[in-house]
C-alpha cells in the first residue's frame, strides 16, 4: 500500500506542478517530479496534522484522497494536447546521458537504503525520530528540552520546532505497509534525488535557451556527491527541500512569464516552508526577488532601507528595535524573529568552510568550480548574450538572477555573521545551504555560456 | 571488489624506478620489513603465510598490530612508506605506527584497492631516530563488522625522498577508498583529484569563453574529460562502499544481529523496551554517557521509551526513573559490554518506594 501511495501522490502532487519542459517527454517528466515532491510534503503535512492529535485511522483515507486527485491527474494528461516537440540530436544525446546517470545513482540509492538503516545523524536524532515516535506513539508530543509548559512526558528532540511533514510522511507510509520497515520507508530518499534531477533538468529546459546546456546544468546537480548523498544515506530533509525550491522557482518563473497568478503557484510557494525552517527565508528572498525584478526602482530604495536599518540599529539606536512584545528584536548583539528564532550576531571566519565545502572536498564535485568559471566568463560574453525578446521573460529571468543574488548574500551572511558559523566549520549546515541552491546557481551559470551554444534557440 | 586497480604494483613499480634511477644514495637507506624480519605481535593474532603476514583481529579485541622492534633508523632519510597488502577488509582501517625519540607516532594509511605509499613528515613526529616500525590494523571504530577481517601484508618499504616516492604517494592519496567520513552528516572528503579536476574545468571554461570557434571545442573535450575522471574516480569510490555495505549486512544477517553499525545497543534496548512493554508513561531514563552519540542512539532505539539526555533528570510525580549511563554502580539491573564501552542500567539509589516493583521483575 506505501508503493502505492507514492505512485498516488506523484500523480496528485502534479496539479501542483508549474508547466516547464520544451518538449513533450521533458514536460510530462517535469510534471510527474514536481509532483512527487509536491505530492509528498502536502500528503506528510496533512498526515503530521493527523499524528500530533493520537488519530490513525486517516491513514486510508488520505490514500483514497490522494488517489482520487491522482485519477483526475491522469484523466487530464490523456486529453492534454501535446506541445510541439524541438528535436535536436545533441540534446537528446545529452537527455540519454542523464538519464543514464540519474537512473545509475538512484539504482545506487535504492541498493544502498535497502541495507543500511537509517544512518546520519539528523535522521535519527530528529526526522525520523518523530516518524518513529509517532507510529509507535500516537498523539507524542515533542519539545526541545520537556518541562511542564511542554507537557512533562513529551519526548526530548532538538528538532522539536522544525516542521513535521517530513515526519508525517515517514509515519503515514508505515501505517500504510502496517510495520516499521525502514528499507521501505527509506525508498522515499531516491526517488526524491531522481524527481529533483528531473525537475531541475524540465526547468532548466524551460529557462534556458540552449536545451544542451539545460541538460549539463541538470547533470552537474544529479552527480554532484553530496547531491547523491542524501540519498543513498536517507532520513534527511534537504533533499525534499532543494526539490520543492525549484518546483516554487519554476512557478515563480511561469507566473512572471506567463503573467498568471495560479493557485499552483501560491501553493508552490508554500511547500518548502513546509520542509523545514530554511524553506521559509529562500520563499520570502524569492518574493523579494519578484518585487525587485518587477520593480527594479525599488532594488535601490531595498538597499537604502538596509543600511539605514543597520546605521539606525547598531549605531543611532544601541539598545536596537524592540517590537510586539519582544517577539521581533533587531540589535547590534542579536536578531530575534518568530519562527525563526533568535540569532547572535558574531563575525565568524567563514571564508576557509566555504572554499573547503564547496571547491576542495568532493562534496560537490566540479560543480561549484564551474560556477566560478561562469562568473568570470560573463564578463567577456556578456556582449554576446542575447536578452529575451518579451519583456515578460526578460522580468522572469531577472527574478532568478536577482534571488541568486540574494541567495548568496543570505548564505555568507548567515554563516560569517551569526552563529550558524559554528556549523560551517564542520561543513554541515554549509553543504546543506549549499546544496539548497544549487540548481538556481547552475541554471545561472549555464545561462551566461549560452553564447557559446549555436544552436540555443531564440525564445 | 569492483573496479580494482593495478594501484599496488604501480606503487612499487615508481618506487623501484626510483631505486633503479640511483638519483639518490637510495639503496643505503631502502629498508624493507617483511615476515622474514623479527616482529612481535602484541595484539591480535599474526601468522606467516608464504611469504606474507596474515594480521587478523579476535572477537572482543578487534585490532591486530604488529610490531618491528629494535630498529636504528635516521628518520631524516626516510621520507615514504609503502605498505604492500592484498587489500583491507570492509570497513577496515590500516595504520603505520612507530617509535621515535619522543614516544610513539600513527600514520594513516589510505584505503586503496591493493597496496599504498604514504608521506612521512617531521609533523607527524617522523623525526629524530626511529627504533620501531610497526602497523595497526582493525575495524574503524574499533566497531565489530563480523565479516572475514584478516589483511595479508606482505611487507613495508620505507624509501628516501624522490619523485617516484613522492608520485606514488600522490597516486595512493588520488584513489585511495575515502569512508563514509562523517557521513552521519553527509560531509565528504578533501580530494585533490576532484579540486585539481575543478581547476581544470573552470580554466577550460574559461578558455572556450574567449577562445575562437576552432579552440572552443578542444576547450569543452578537457573539461568533459575532467568531468569524466572525477565522475569515475567517485564511483569506483562508492562502488567499493556499496560492496562493503553488502557485504557487512550479509554477514550480520547470517549471524541473527541487527544490521546497524550499532547493533549491541539496538539489542540492550531491544531486551529493555521488551522487559518494560505497555508501561511505557510509567517510566522514563535519564541517560549519562561521556559519548554523546551513545545517549541519542539509544535514546533512538529506546521508543516509544521515554530517554532524556540528561543524568539529573527529575521526572513528573508517579514516573520511575531509571538510569542509563556507562559508570559502573553497585547493583546494576543490567549490564551490557558493547563496543561503545560499557551500558549499565539502574535504579537510583533514592528511588520512591512506587518504583520498587521494578527491581523486583527479572532481568531483560
Amino acid at each position: 500500500m506505501d508503493l502505492v501511495a507514492l505512485v498516488a501522490l506523484t500523480l496528485a502532487g502534479s496539479w501542483l506542478a508549474a508547466p516547464v519542459g520544451r518538449s513533450a517527454p521533458v514536460a510530462l517528466l517535469g510534471r510527474l517530479a514536481q509532483g512527487y515532491l509536491v505530492g509528498a510534503i502536502v500528503a506528510g503535512f496533512v498526515a503530521a496534522q493527523f499524528e500530533s492529535r493520537g488519530v490513525t485511522s486517516y491513514a486510508l483515507p488520505l490514500l483514497a484522497a490522494i488517489g482520487l486527485a491522482a485519477i483526475a491527474a491522469i484523466v487530464r494528461e490523456l486529453r492534454r494536447v501535446p506541445v510541439s516537440t524541438e528535436r535536436r540530436r545533441g540534446a537528446a544525446l545529452a537527455f540519454a546521458v542523464l538519464a543514464v546517470l540519474v537512473l545509475a545513482h538512484t539504482l545506487l540509492a535504492l541498493l544502498e537504503v535497502r541495507e543500511r538503516p537509517p544512518y546520519p545523524w539528523d535522521a535519527w536524532t530528529n526526522w525520523l525520530f518523530r516518524a518513529r515516535a509517532w507510529y509507535l506513539e500516537p498523539g507524542v508530543t515533542f519539545a526541545w528540552a520537556p518541562d511542564a509548559a511542554s507537557g512533562a512526558t513529551a519526548l526530548q528532540v532538538p528538532g522539536a520546532h522544525y516542521p513535521a511533514s517530513v515526519p508525517g510522511l515517514v509515519a503515514w507510509l508505515a501505517r500504510l505497509s502496517g510495520e516499521w520497515s525502514w528499507p521501505r520507508l527509506l525508498l522515499a530518499w531516491p526517488l526524491a534525488y531522481a524527481a529533483t534531477s528531473i525537475a531541475v533538468v524540465a526547468f532548466a529546459d524551460q529557462a534556458l535557451r540552449s536545451r544542451t546546456l539545460a541538460v549539463i546544468a541538470a547533470i552537474a546537480f544529479a552527480t554532484a556527491p553530496f547531491v547523491v548523498t542524501h540519498a543513498m544515506l536517507a532520513g534527511y530533509a534537504d533533499l525534499f527541500l532543494t526539490g520543492t525550491l525549484v518546483v516554487a522557482l519554476a512557478a515563480a518563473y511561469e507566473w512572471r512569464r506567463g503573467g498568471r497568478l495560479s493557485i499552483a503557484t501560491v501553493a508552490a510557494f508554500a511547500v518548502p516552508v513546509l520542509v523545514k525552517i530554511e524553506g521559509l527565508v529562500w520563499i520570502v528572498l524569492l518574493v523579494l526577488a519578484l518585487a525587485l525584478a518587477a520593480r527594479p526602482r525599488l532594488s535601490a530604495a531595498v538597499v537604502a532601507a538596509s543600511v539605514l536599518a543597520l546605521v539606525a540599529t547598531v549605531l543611532v539606536l544601541p539598545e536596537g528595535i524592540h517590537l510586539f512584545g519582544e517577539r521581533v528584536v533587531l540589535s547590534a548583539d542579536f536578531v530575534r524573529v518568530p519562527y525563526l528564532g533568535e540569532t547572535q550576531l558574531t563575525l565568524n571566519p567563514v571564508f576557509g568552510p566555504l572554499v573547503h565545502a564547496a571547491l576542495l572536498s568532493e562534496t560537490f564535485g566540479v560543480a561549484f568550480w564551474a560556477i566560478i568559471a561562469a562568473a568570470l566568463a560573463a564578463l567577456p560574453l556578456r556582449r554576446r548574450l542575447k536578452a529575451p525578446r518579451s519583456r515578460a521573460e526578460r522580468e522572469a529571468q531577472r527574478v532568478l538572477a536577482i534571488h541568486g543574488g540574494l541567495a548568496l548574500t543570505f548564505t555568507l551572511a548567515l554563516f560569517a555573521f551569526t552563529v550558524a558559523g559554528r556549523w560551517a566549520v564542520d561543513q554541515t549546515s554549509l553543504s546543506r545551504v549549499l546544496m539548497q541552491t544549487l540548481p538556481l546557481w547552475l541554471i545561472l551559470a549555464a545561462r551566461v555560456f549560452e553564447p557559446l551554444d549555436p544552436r540555443a534557440a531564440d525564445r | 571488489m569492483p573496479f580494482s586497480l593495478s594501484g599496488s604494483t604501480f606503487r612499487v613499480w615508481a618506487l623501484r624506478i626510483v631505486i633503479l634511477a640511483g638519483c639518490a644514495p637510495v639503496h643505503a637507506q631502502t629498508l624493507e620489513l617483511t615476515s622474514a624480519d623479527e616482529h612481535i605481535a602484541p595484539v591480535g593474532t599474526v601468522a606467516i603465510e608464504g611469504d606474507a603476514l596474515v594480521l587478523r583481529g579476535e572477537p572482543g579485541v578487534e585490532q591486530a598490530v604488529v610490531l618491528w622492534p629494535g630498529l636504528e633508523l635516521e628518520a631524516e632519510g626516510l621520507a615514504y612508506a609503502h605498505v604492500d597488502h592484498d587489500g583491507l577488509a570492509p570497513s577496515h582501517a590500516l595504520s603505520l605506527y612507530f617509535r621515535a625519540s619522543d614516544g610513539t607516532h600513527i600514520v594513516d594509511v589510505p584505503q586503496t584497492s591493493g597496496g599504498a605509499t604514504v608521506a612521512l613528515a617531521a609533523a607527524q613526529g617522523w623525526r629524530g631516530r626511529i627504533t620501531e616500525i610497526g602497523l595497526v590494523y582493525g575495524p574503524q571504530g574499533n566497531i565489530p563488522t563480523l565479516v572475514e577481517s584478516s589483511i595479508r601484508v606482505h611487507g613495508v618499504t620505507l624509501a628516501p625522498p624522490s619523485f617516484g616516492a613522492r608520485f606514488a604517494a600522490a597516486w595512493s592519496s588520488l584513489w585511495r577508498i575515502a569512508p563514509w567520513l562523517g557521513s552521519r552528516n553527509h560531509v565528504l572528503a578533501r580530494n585533490t583529484l576532484v579540486a585539481s579536476a575543478g581547476v581544470i574545468v573552470a580554466l577550460a571554461l574559461l578558455a572556450a569563453a574567449i577562445a575562437p570557434r576552432r579552440g572552443r571545442r578542444f576547450a569543452f573535450t578537457v573539461a568533459l574529460a575532467a568531468f569524466v575522471l572525477v565522475e569515475f574516480a567517485v564511483w569506483r569510490q562508492w562502488l567499493v562502499l556499496r560492496d562493503e555495505t553488502s557485504a557487512i549486512a550479509s554477514a550480520r544477517a547470517a549471524a541473527g544481529v541487527p544490521p546497524e553499525l550499532d547493533w549491541q545497543l539496538v539489542r540492550f534496548a531491544e531486551g529493555v523496551r521488551r522487559h518494560y512493554e505497555g508501561r511505557e508513561h510509567e517510566l522514563a531514563f535519564a541517560l549519562g554517557f561521556d559519548d554523546s552519540y551513545v545517549s541519542d542512539r539509544l535514546r533512538f532505539h529506546l521508543l516509544p521509551l521515554r530517554a532524556r539526555r540528561d543524568i539529573a533528570y527529575v521526572p513528573p510525580a508517579g514516573v520511575c526513573l531509571l538510569k542509563l549511563g556507562d559508570e559502573e554502580v553497585e547493583t546494576p539491573l543490567l549490564r551490557r559490554e558493547t563496543a561503545f564501552g560499557a551500558v549499565v542500567l539502574s535504579l537510583p539509589a533514592d528511588a520512591g518506594p512506587e518504583c520498587g516493583w521494578i527491581s523486583s521483575r527479572s532481568s531483560p
